[in-house]
């Protein structure tokens, strides 16, 4: 069996093509699904009996089912009783929603995290409990999270490659496609792989140059 | 009366850590409050802000009454500084930033005034080259000076101390203990919970032994440090001299 390479390069510009809607995608859910994760972990934080079996209840559910269900629930399932999204709807909203139950443990482990004195120290001046997260707790709990939400990215990237099951052309989808074109399997899939490890490498080594440059302190 | 207690109580669960504190502080004073670890000397003066609730008791702190609920905590907390032994320096802004985020966020100061006053009290604590570093590069008794500026900053009438100098490598000590001294001259009313018995004894008007959740014996510092009544005062003075 000999390999042909060469045979591939031809799709690359498709393959890339593809890998930037798994980017985007990605990059999207997570910005909205850890916006709604922060308010998740305030929901779990809050003074609020309601509020806290609400974030907990979420947290659970979401945690402890697979996101190939999750999203075949969103796609197949509500599609059933008339309410119909897109693929790419589909897979932003279920990744989105994913997204927020990691991220708010995450900042759940963060936040508590930060040394309780500096709380003490901010109402002690004089300010309010929300003025005392914002401007005492929040910095120094986003720099405790920083590497696991790099890390909650990454896993999330690689988790849009079930994008390709309700037929949303990300990469996976394509290299399937290319797959049964051209019966390359090998080859198509290596490549493949490597756009997806290259993609995670950059991601962190961007989030450590970041962390660098914002965390001076 | 700036700080007047009366038939305070405290319990963890079980354990009552607190057994009826009555206490008194007037204008100028400097009250300094000795004793063993977990005599409750901490959490009398926590309960003083409220950063530690009560159960029983009363205290009422420069006009405020914190026993009742309509009592707003953060107007009460704007008028009570505290210095903490582990300073609490907020680590992601510099020191002059530490300094003025309370007065602007609480107090709406504009950021050129607070920066003004900030610069002003930093030159106090005699830290005006260290105004735009981060608090990581200080040491201890840098980051406790800083701390001590920032509760300047708002203007307390009274001003708590809480072990400020136990986290504190010897010889660092003694600039912190010069600031305190400094504020004291300046007529500031404040109480220290303190393990420093020179400090006690030259800068305190009043001393106050506190063991087991009970004030043992209070005085004078020459009252107390020269002519103990007690014989758990006398034991403990004993092993801290």
């Amino acid at each position: 069996m000999t390999l042909y390479f060469g045979d591939i390069f031809p799709y690359l510009p498709i393959m890339l093509e593809a890998l930037w809607v798994s980017i985007y995608v990605t990059a999207l859910s997570f910005v909205v699904g850890s916006f709604l994760g922060l308010f998740i972990y305030l929901a779990r934080a809050s003074r609020f009996r309601a509020l806290r079996w609400f974030g907990r209840g979420y947290v659970e559910v979401i945690r402890n089912t697979p996101l190939l269900v999750q999203l075949y629930l969103i796609y197949f399932g509500l599609g059933q009783v008339g309410i119909n999204f897109n693929p790419l709807w589909s897979v932003l909203i279920g990744m989105s929603l994913n997204n927020a139950a990691y991220t708010a443990e995450i900042f759940r482990a963060g936040i508590n995290a930060v040394p309780n004195g500096l709380r003490e120290a901010g109402r002690a001046l004089g300010m309010r409990y929300d003025q005392t997260f914002r401007h005492v707790v929040l910095m120094p709990g986003i720099r405790n999270v920083l590497p696991a939400l790099t890390n909650q990215f990454i896993i999330l990237f690689l988790f849009s490659s079930i994008g390709s099951v309700i037929s949303l052309d990300e990469l996976t989808a394509v290299l399937e496609n290319l797959n049964s074109q051209t019966l390359r399997t090998f080859e198509i899939f290596t490549i493949g792989a490597l756009l997806y490890f290259l993609t995670s490498a950059a991601i962190a080594y961007g989030a450590r140059a970041i962390e660098k440059v914002a965390f001076k302190w | 009366m700036i700080i007047s207690v009366e038939g305070l109580h405290k319990k963890y669960g079980q354990l009552e850590v607190l057994k009826g504190i009555d206490c008194t502080v007037t204008q100028s004073e400097v009250l300094c409050i000795i004793g063993p670890s977990g005599s409750g000397k901490s959490t009398f003066l926590r309960c003083l802000n409220f950063l530690e609730t009560f159960n029983v008791g009363t205290v009422t702190i420069c006009g405020h009454d914190l026993t009742k609920s309509k009592t707003n905590l953060n107007l009460v907390r704007r008028d009570v500084g505290m210095v903490f032994q582990s300073f609490n320096v907020f680590p992601h802004k510099t020191v002059i930033e530490n300094i003025m985020l309370a007065p602007m966020k609480v107090t709406k100061v504009s950021k050129a005034e607070a920066r003004t006053r900030g610069m002003a009290l930093l030159e106090k604590v005699g830290l005006t080259d260290k105004a735009d570093v981060y608090p990581r590069t200080l040491s201890g008794g840098q980051m406790q000076r800083v701390a001590i500026a920032r509760a300047l900053a708002m203007e307390p009438k009274v001003m708590l101390f809480d072990e400020p100098t136990s986290a504190l490598d010897p010889e660092t000590v003694g600039e912190v203990l010069g600031v305190m001294k400094k504020l004291a001259e300046e007529g500031m009313t404040m109480v220290v919970v303190t393990h420093e018995m020179g400090f006690a004894r030259e800068v305190s008007d009043r001393v106050m032994f506190m063991d087991g959740g009970v004030v043992v014996e209070e005085g004078t510092p020459a009252e107390l440090f020269g002519a103990p009544q007690h014989e758990r005062t006398k034991a403990f003075l004993s092993k801290m001299i």
